[in-house]
């Protein structure tokens, strides 16, 4: 992607490098500063289980409305157009649900574990947690390995650095960056820039929301999408748009998955002082899970409608007869804020979508570190790691993670939206762990033998990748018999299978003795093995 | 202006009113949960150091 033939001028001037260079340093002051609070494993994962409603919720949507989020969302509204705002409605929709019934992440905090692995070990064995750890922590690591790209797309985009050698110095300067930041601090330094970010980002989005509908006038942004678009622009069930079926699976990614099985919100969760937070946390998050859909969205829609009207620009991201590449539109709502934002805020919504990267990239990247270190390598031990070990062990995992997002974004073509890309490399661990936790918790037959199969089979969601697809030649399939292998249709049918296998296996090969009969609740009064090495408060 | 344009229109303003009221609500205190967070900290390392 080279956005230099087209010369644009960004506003962003040497004032806003200087609140960004601020912003930065004042970031990494804070990991150094937060260092000192880090004695043992709960403080560099969970911050000592000390967060109160407020800052769990700050730090949840600060967490969440990263970057990267803004990013993908921003596309798929320049994509979709108006119709993308369903994501955000069912996000937020199905979030509150899960705070007013405390579907799943109740039952977890109870159980005091820190990662849903650890879950597995409590409910069905080791083994269990094994594989479910190496399955999350791969899936994650894919999910992830894209963020270094977007992120350098939009900085590049947005300050008007638009080669490609000036964006690959771009990726290594932010990786080192991010680095430096989650080795120092963990936890308690996430949590500190994820509220900041809130800040800042919160009042930044809304205010970049009205400058656009004061540039561009609400009427004909709806007309234009309307004349461009069509209905598929606004009913997300038109058959030219999303359609039912894409909208069934944000119902389950973007809705219950991103809120209730993802690792990274869980451990927000697993992070609560208690089942009240949790609770209230989930509540209140919901109009950010909301809004962390939706503003992006609709800054995409608006990015649309200003490229439609520039010839120049029209060219390159809406050529005629055929769509522009992914890492094109993905730079488009960047574009669209580099022409529109004045001196100042250009700079400080810069900064802040800066922290926002590095701190999901370091949510992130702890989170797969310590699933890792916690459910992979420590459970295959004979003799236990003490504290100091395992965050020493984490910080290894954290560099080399990071190595592997630098070869990885630079290599990895990108066919599919950017979140289309992540709903199904998400779905290699999600589909598999929604059928354990939602039938490990709630059912007391679920069994050793059905979690395995249902891990398996969701695993098979990693065939919805379209390198994969051509790998295996798969298109073949789809013109011969006209089968949709669409990344939406291979993650609900993997998600089905998982529990469909969840069921035939726990009835077909019961667990002998104690794993049989056990939900939550019984778990965790009976589990006297705590693989955490007894970190868990 | 048929269903979905208006149903999309207010939509968008409700949720920005809401997120930006919570906004306010969470940032003032998120401001005394972080000294309180510090704090809990701060008091459980004196009591592990003793």
């Amino acid at each position: 992607m080279d956005l230099s033939s087209l010369s644009l001028q960004s506003n962003f001037s040497p004032l806003d490098w200087g609140i960004v260079t601020a912003y930065l340093l004042g970031t990494v002051a804070i990991g150094f500063y937060a260092n000192r609070y880090v004695s043992n494993m709960t403080d560099y994962v969970v911050a000592g289980r000390a967060l109160r409603s407020c800052l769990a919720i700050a730090t949840m949507i600060g967490s969440e409305l990263g970057l990267v989020t803004v990013m993908y969302s921003a596309q798929k509204g320049f994509t979709g157009g108006f119709a993308a705002f369903h994501i955000g409605l069912v996000a937020g929709v199905v979030a509150l649900i899960v705070g007013m019934t405390g579907f799943i992440v109740v039952p977890l905090r109870e159980m005091g574990v820190m990662t849903i692995p650890e879950f597995y070990e409590r409910r069905f064995g080791r083994g269990v947690r094994v594989l479910g750890g190496a399955i999350l922590a791969l899936a994650g690591i894919l999910n992830m390995g894209l963020f270094l790209k977007a992120g350098s797309i939009f900085v590049t985009a947005l300050t008007g650095l638009t080669s490609d050698t000036e964006l690959k110095l771009v990726m290594s300067v932010l990786l080192g960056l991010v680095l430096l930041y989650t080795i120092l601090g963990g936890m308690i330094s996430v949590v500190i820039t994820d509220y900041v970010q809130f800040v800042v980002l919160a009042f930044g989005l809304v205010a970049a929301c009205v400058l656009a509908v004061k540039t561009l006038g609400w009427a004909p942004i709806v007309s234009s999408v309307q004349e461009l678009r069509g209905a598929a622009g606004f009913d997300p069930f038109h058959d030219e748009g999303f359609g039912l079926t894409y909208v069934v699976w944000m119902v389950f990614t973007a809705g219950l998955v991103s809120c209730a099985v993802w690792q990274t919100a869980v451990m927000r969760a697993c992070a609560a002082k208690d089942t009240t937070v949790v609770k209230r946390l989930y509540i209140w998050s919901s109009i950010g899970f909301l809004i962390r859909f939706l503003i992006p969205n609709f800054l995409g829609v608006c990015a649309f409608v200003y490229i439609a009207r520039d010839p120049a620009l029209r060219a390159v991201f809406l050529p005629e007869g055929g769509a522009a590449s992914s890492e094109v539109t993905l730079a488009a709502m960047p574009v669209f804020l580099s022409q529109i934002l004045p001196i100042g805020l250009i700079g400080l919504i810069g900064a802040g979508m800066l922290a926002a990267f590095m701190s999901t990239h370091d949510s992130y990247l702890l989170c797969w570190s310590s699933v890792l270190t916690q459910d992979v390598i420590a459970p295959c031990l004979r003799r236990p790691l003490s504290s100091r070990a395992r965050i020493r062990l984490t910080r290894i995992f954290i560099a080399v993670i990071g190595v592997f997002l630098l070869i990885w974004s630079l290599w990895y073509p990108l066919r599919d939206d950017l979140w289309d890309y992540m709903a199904v490399t998400g779905a290699v661990y999600f589909t598999g762990a929604f059928a354990l936790l939602l039938f490990g918790l709630y059912w007391k037959r679920a069994s050793r033998a059905g979690a395995y199969l249902a891990l398996v089979a969701g695993f098979g969601a990693v065939l919805g990748l379209a390198p994969v697809q051509e790998l295996l030649g798969m298109h073949r399939l789809e013109t011969a018999w006209g089968l949709d292998l669409s990344g939406q249709v291979v993650g609900l049918s993997a998600a089905g299978l998982a529990v469909l296998l969840m069921v035939i296996g726990s009835l077909l090969f019961p667990d002998a003795g104690g794993g049989a009969g056990m939900t939550a609740h019984s778990a965790l009064s009976d589990s006297s093995d705590d693989a955490s090495g007894g970190q868990n408060a | 202006m048929s269903f979905w344009p208006q149903f999309w229109t207010w939509f968008l303003v409700v949720s920005l009113v809401l997120f930006v009221g919570l906004a306010v609500v969470v940032a003032i205190g998120g401001y005394f949960d972080i000294k309180a967070m510090f704090r809990s900290l701060r008091q459980r390392h004196e009591e592990e150091s003793r």
